[in-house]
């Protein structure tokens, strides 16, 4: 296969799905280059999903060592010091940055499993893909996604009039 | 035909159903057009899809450059070191059924935040299709297997016969001697009567040739070696390593072709269980026993261990430059508890990451009651791999469990000569 032809296609959809779980645009792309440079070095036989499944892990671990990091730092200041220091959003936009967050804290209230598999979907990815990544059956992907979208956008909806109201 | 299911309305909606079942499809349209509630149903179910879509596209980064393919293809080649690091591994969303209901921590470990993160760990190179196989299917491979199985038909030996286990097996199924390692899913299905061929060579191998246990005391028999690149560079493990006794196993590491082919699978498939005190020991790592405070200074952790269980052996050892904590227990009945806890690959390579709130504890307390209870069946620690001995043998001496888990960075593994209840007992004990 093209790989060069490969990541020109996939490359802004891993991002993207990065950019969902890091939620940190310059990270995704650091973290999707950091995938696309295993892959060539593994050059796994279904690269797609490949992809999708290694930048989940690779995040993963991200937010693992975040956490790690934020309570090292907890120890050093005060409280409120961390509170004031997040979230880090580059964006000057505030609009955009409270939308991100509003969408983050709805994803955030989905379970584990079915916000990965509407991220997957999201991504691309076809039924059968994220139900050979997840071992979720076929027929199950499509009970998980309805659940899922549904959830996010009632969260999200809460989220935006929660919003208004304080406003 | 009965009404549509919002599953299967969701999966006409994203043109999957008509991909993967042309037939229900059908079936489907035709119901739709006759069934006026259904059609209502598809209309609220298209506005969530096109509401969910819009709410992800709009956070989506708007303007991605993509850098030039030959900087990745430059970065990749440059790349040292075998490309089987933790993350590269495939790893399964964890798709747990509800049977699951044991939940247990590792002691103050607790937590959905992290615990969320074991079953994910757990599901590493696994389909996880085994979990909805009927149970009798499941097998995990035998302490003698991993040890002594130079071929893949002694590999297919042994079959777990524990009912309460069955849901939870997990992971990829390999054979640490670098012989053989497949997916379990070839694992799950072997032939029948190769199947009691290898229980009785199991069974004789366990009586004759003695078990993983003897293999271990083998680990720590041969104290004379020279430490090796493997070793740790900074300073202070440069001073552990003049008061650690140096530990290798002999017996156990593979013979040349095996360990190629060993390396070379490592290259190429990502479902790899390298968190093994055993494998680290065949691959020829170097292990020294130190103190726990050495190992916890080691780590940068504290080190976990059984309490009130005799403490035989503490050592630390660098993997792939990654630095790894094993602590050996001997319970008074004789059998040996192996805990490796390792730092976290990416720990290290994302150091210069920056900062970011996480709240995902906090999160996941608030979630409704029902979701809670699958998420805490998701973060259940599955306990795979353990093997029944055939009933003619010392039954414990061909039992090895195993248990992982990723807390904070750091990646725990457990095998101990128990029955997986044992060890689920144990390892709630931890601190």
């Amino acid at each position: 296969m093209d790989w060069g032809e490969f990541y020109t296609a996939m490359y802004a959809d891993l991002v993207r799905f990065l950019h969902t779980k890091v939620w940190d645009e310059e990270r995704a792309k650091d973290l999707a280059q950091e995938v696309f440079v295993r892959a060539l070095r593994h050059r796994p036989d279904n690269p797609r999903a490949w992809l999708f499944s290694v930048a989940a892990n690779l995040a993963r671990d991200e937010a693992r060592s975040a956490v790690r990091r934020k309570r090292h730092l907890a120890l050093l200041k005060s409280e409120a010091e961390v509170e004031s220091e997040s979230p880090i959003d580059p964006s000057d936009d505030v609009e955009a940055s409270e939308r991100v967050a509003g969408v983050r804290k709805a994803l955030e209230r989905l379970s584990e499993r079915d916000r990965e598999i509407l991220l997957l979907w999201n991504a691309g990815l076809s039924y059968g893909e994220i139900a050979e990544q997840t071992g979720l059956s076929p027929g199950a992907i499509g009970t998980t996604l309805s659940r899922a979208r549904t959830r996010l956008v009632r969260e999200y909806e809460e989220t935006e009039r929660g919003h208004v109201a304080r406003n | 035909m009965s009404h549509v299911t919002d599953g299967e309305l969701n999966a006409y909606l994203d043109g999957a159903l008509q991909e993967m079942d042309r037939e229900r499809a059908h079936d489907v349209e035709a119901h739709l057009r006759l069934c006026g509630d259904c059609r209502a149903r598809l209309e609220d179910a298209r506005q969530i899809v096109g509401q969910a879509s819009a709410i992800l596209s709009s956070i989506a980064p708007t303007t991605i450059e993509i850098p030039p393919f030959e900087e990745i293809e430059a970065a990749a080649a440059e790349r040292p070191g075998a490309a089987t690091d933790e993350a590269s591994r495939p790893i399964a969303v964890t798709g747990t059924p509800a049977s699951r209901s044991t939940s247990w921590a590792l002691g103050r470990m607790a937590g959905l935040a992290w615990a969320a993160s074991i079953a994910f760990a757990l599901a590493v190179g696994w389909q996880g299709r085994q979990l909805w196989r009927p149970p009798a299917e499941s097998r995990p491979i035998s302490m003698n297997e991993r040890l002594q199985a130079p071929s893949p038909a002694a590999a297919d030996a042994d079959v777990n016969r524990s009912p309460e286990l069955e849901t939870e097996l997990s992971g990829t199924y390999f054979d640490e001697t670098g012989g053989t390692r497949e997916s379990v899913d070839r694992a799950l299905e072997p032939d029948p009567g190769e199947r009691a061929e290898a229980f009785k060579r199991d069974a004789a191998d366990a009586s004759t040739s003695g078990t993983g246990d003897d293999l271990l005391a083998e680990g720590r028999r041969d104290a004379t070696r020279p430490a090796e690149t493997q070793s740790p560079s900074d300073a202070r493990s440069n001073e552990m390593a003049f008061r650690a006794r140096q530990v290798r196993t002999q017996e156990a590491v593979p013979e040349a072709p095996a360990a190629a082919e060993h390396e070379a699978r490592a290259e190429t498939q990502p479902g790899r269980d390298s968190f093994s005190g055993l494998e680290a020991e065949e691959s020829g790592e170097m292990w020294l026993s130190v103190d726990a405070e050495d190992a916890e200074h080691w780590l940068g952790a504290p080190v976990l261990s059984v309490p009130d269980v005799l403490v035989e052996e503490i050592a630390i050892s660098a993997r792939e430059g990654e630095r790894v904590v094993r602590v050996r227990q001997r319970l008074e009945s004789g059998l040996l508890v192996e805990l490796v806890e390792a730092r976290d690959p990416i720990e290290t390579r994302m150091g210069q990451s920056q900062l970011f709130d996480e709240v995902r504890t906090e999160e996941e307390k608030a979630l409704p009651a029902d979701e809670a209870a699958d998420e805490a069946a998701d973060a259940e620690i599955a306990v795979r791999g353990a093997v029944a001995a055939p009933e003619e043998t010392d039954q414990l001496k061909n039992i090895l469990s195993f248990a992982s888990a990723r807390r904070d960075g750091l990646l725990i593994t457990a095998q101990a000569q128990l029955a997986v209840d044992s060890l689920r007992s144990l390892l709630s004990r931890l601190r």
